[in-house]
């Protein structure tokens, strides 16, 4: 049999170098639509908690201008805080209010419970126990005016545990010191006035109560 | 008899050869420029990645700033490092969220530090910072010593709180007067009266006081029942200097210790605290956390090395590498108040209010724009800094394969600064 250079055109061949190049290309994609992803869902994961710290920070807001009537000139908010409501299983104090907030343009439904504490620094905190005028002072006698209020927001599909958790001294100026980001805080009315925007936040020292 | 089949001819064969090198040039030319594009292209993402991660990290410590103090910030809080724990050529004399913002001459990148601690305000099921009565350990004791140094108190509160007590802990000391002082917290519409700070009742006028301090607890006594009126409450009595390698707060204030007349309640301002609002007249220790939870950091650019590195210092850590080859790293500091005022003499007119992230009294560079002294400025920056606005320019380490230059990416971003005006106690 003698030998040549081919019997029949070999389209195997050319088939091979397509497949290949095909395959360098889809590894190419492949890699960039991978990396792209993980950077996508990095930032959304962000973007995410950022949307749950809001509301949380949104949920004191909102709650936060409902404490007024509880308020005493002579016993501050002794009466809010000596209510018998359900405590938290969490240490967060009694729960105040419960409620549900819409993010991200109603893709995203969340629940809230608002929890209210003493501060720790309310000297009826740290004598609990001890007698006053007939008064027996525990953690939930209020003697400085400053209470802690907890949000915690879930989703709405899943209450067991808190997406976040946010917690804010109040104090009857109606000022707050909330313990992080107050970013989202001035995204509610920041100068409780119903004029608040993005950019603003009221520091003036508002001594009426609760306006 | 089958035709003899012909194979390719020599000169086919070359023909074909010569087209597949060329297209094969063509294909590998074309794959190593979508090479070099991709490669570029993820330098310069790179350089933005870096740049993310530097606004995020700045986020989280301009909200965080102050935390754990910033509730009490009407005080004038003392407070001396321990040698070592940071380098520190010029110690400001009061403890604030932001304690130093300026600018390297050389380089003309800043310099920003920003403090806090990991304090528990809701507490969760139990509060791991407790808030203490505190005393001087002699009961007959009037006043503090001169200078307003100690070196041991005694500390009352519950049984569990008085057992969260150890070596390490951060104690900052504070009398409640200050931030219930009728006279301190006016109508701002008085706005020829002095701010909070500078009200003479609580530390203000032309010597200024120290009405806080920090110290650190260097030895832990046993726990034994609390002194009258508090004789139901456990007491403990904790030293502050006996330093050890890690600790942080020193309690040699230079002679210029807490400078508040000492005073302990007696039993009837306990029976009428109930009904006549907070104790005026008590001392209090609030445990901020331990070692572990106070932060100081510092961003800064090394221009030692070969390219100028954006870094993040962490307490006495090493640092952190954010971005590298920084041609440009700029904080400016938004304040409530115009420049030119020294810190003792702001009304409470001079502050505007409202502070607004895009148009606040000023954004300053650093003490130059206030026309006061670098000291003066630490204080200004501690009590009216409210939003900071960070421009970070960077390159990348080395050429895009492309174009022959460096990837290019600056940012801009704003901040508030989690600083709050005084609030007084009803």
């Amino acid at each position: 049999m003698m030998s040549r250079v081919s019997r029949h055109r070999q389209p195997g061949a050319t088939l091979v170098l397509v497949m290949l190049t095909l395959l360098i290309f889809l590894g190419m994609t492949m890699s960039m639509f991978f990396e792209s992803r993980s950077v996508s869902i990095q930032t959304s994961g962000i973007k995410l908690s950022r949307m749950h710290n809001m509301a949380a920070l949104s949920a004191i807001q909102r709650e936060k201008v409902e404490i007024g009537s509880y308020w005493q000139d002579d016993t501050r908010f002794s009466d809010l805080l000596g209510q018998a409501w359900p405590e938290s299983a969490d240490g967060y104090g009694k729960l105040f209010a419960s409620g549900s907030v819409t993010m991200n343009a109603g893709a995203m439904d969340l629940v809230y419970n608002v929890y209210v504490k003493n501060n720790a620094d309310d000297l009826a905190v740290i004598m609990s126990g001890m007698q006053g005028y007939g008064k027996t002072y525990d953690q939930w006698v209020d003697t400085d005016g400053w209470i802690i209020m907890t949000a915690e927001i879930f989703n709405s599909y899943d209450t067991s545990s808190p997406v976040a958790v946010q917690s804010a001294i109040i104090a009857p100026t109606g000022e707050e010191t909330v313990e992080h980001a107050e970013l989202s805080v001035t995204e509610q009315n920041m100068d409780r006035q119903g004029t608040g925007s993005i950019d603003s936040f009221d520091s003036q020292l508002d001594l009426g109560k609760f306006q | 008899m089958a035709a003899r089949r012909q194979g390719f001819s020599l000169t086919e064969l070359m023909a074909s050869l010569v087209i597949s090198v060329a297209v094969l040039g063509g294909v590998m030319f074309s794959f190593q420029r979508i090479n070099q594009v991709s490669r570029d292209a993820s330098r310069g993402t790179d350089v933005t990645m870096a740049n993310r991660g530097l606004y995020i990290q700045l986020e989280a410590d301009f909200s965080n700033a102050g935390l754990g103090f910033n509730d009490l910030n009407a005080y004038n809080i003392r407070y001396n490092f321990r040698d070592g724990f940071v380098a520190e050529t010029n110690l400001p004399r009061y403890f604030y969220g932001i304690a130093d913002h300026d600018i390297d001459a050389a380089s003309g990148h800043h310099t920003v530090v920003v403090q806090y601690f990991d304090y528990d305000l809701a507490g969760g099921s139990q509060t791991t910072t407790p808030t203490y009565i505190f005393a001087l350990t002699d009961e007959t004791a009037t006043s503090f010593p001169a200078d307003g140094v100690f070196t041991d108190a005694n500390l009352i509160g519950q049984e569990d709180a008085i057992g969260q007590l150890e070596v390490g802990d951060i104690l900052l000391i504070y009398k409640n007067e200050v931030r219930q002082n009728a006279t301190v917290y006016k109508d701002t519409d008085e706005g020829n009266q002095p701010a909070v700070w500078n009200v003479f009742e609580v530390g203000g006028g032309s010597e200024p006081k120290n009405t806080a301090i920090i110290l650190e607890v260097t030895a832990v006594g046993g726990v034994e029942d609390g002194r009258d009126p508090f004789s139901t409450l456990k007491m403990v009595t904790v030293n502050f200097d006996n330093p050890t390698a890690e600790s942080i707060f020193d309690n040699d204030l230079q002679a210029d210790g807490l400078l508040m007349d000492y005073t302990f309640p007696s039993a009837g301002d306990v029976q009428n605290n109930y009904n006549n609002g907070p104790l005026a007249n008590v001392f209090y220790a609030r445990k901020m956390g331990n070692r572990d939870n106070f932060h100081r950091v510092r961003y800064s650019v090394d221009t030692t090395g070969t390219f100028p590195t954006l870094l993040r210092f962490h307490n006495a850590d090493g640092p952190e590498v954010i971005s590298t080859n920084i041609t440009d790293f700029q904080v400016l500091m938004g304040f409530d108040i115009q420049p030119g005022i020294v810190p003792d003499s702001v009304m409470r007119g001079d502050m505007d209010g409202l502070v607004s992230m895009i148009e606040p009294a000023i954004w300053s560079e650093d003490f130059n724009d206030f026309q006061t002294s670098y000291e003066d400025y630490l204080t200004l920056v501690g009590r009216h800094a409210m939003a900071a606005d960070v421009t970070v320019s960077a390159e990348s380490t080395t050429m895009l394969l492309t174009t022959k230059e460096r990837a290019k990416r600056s940012f801009q971003q704003r901040f508030r600064v989690n600083n709050n005006l005084p609030t007084p106690f009803y």
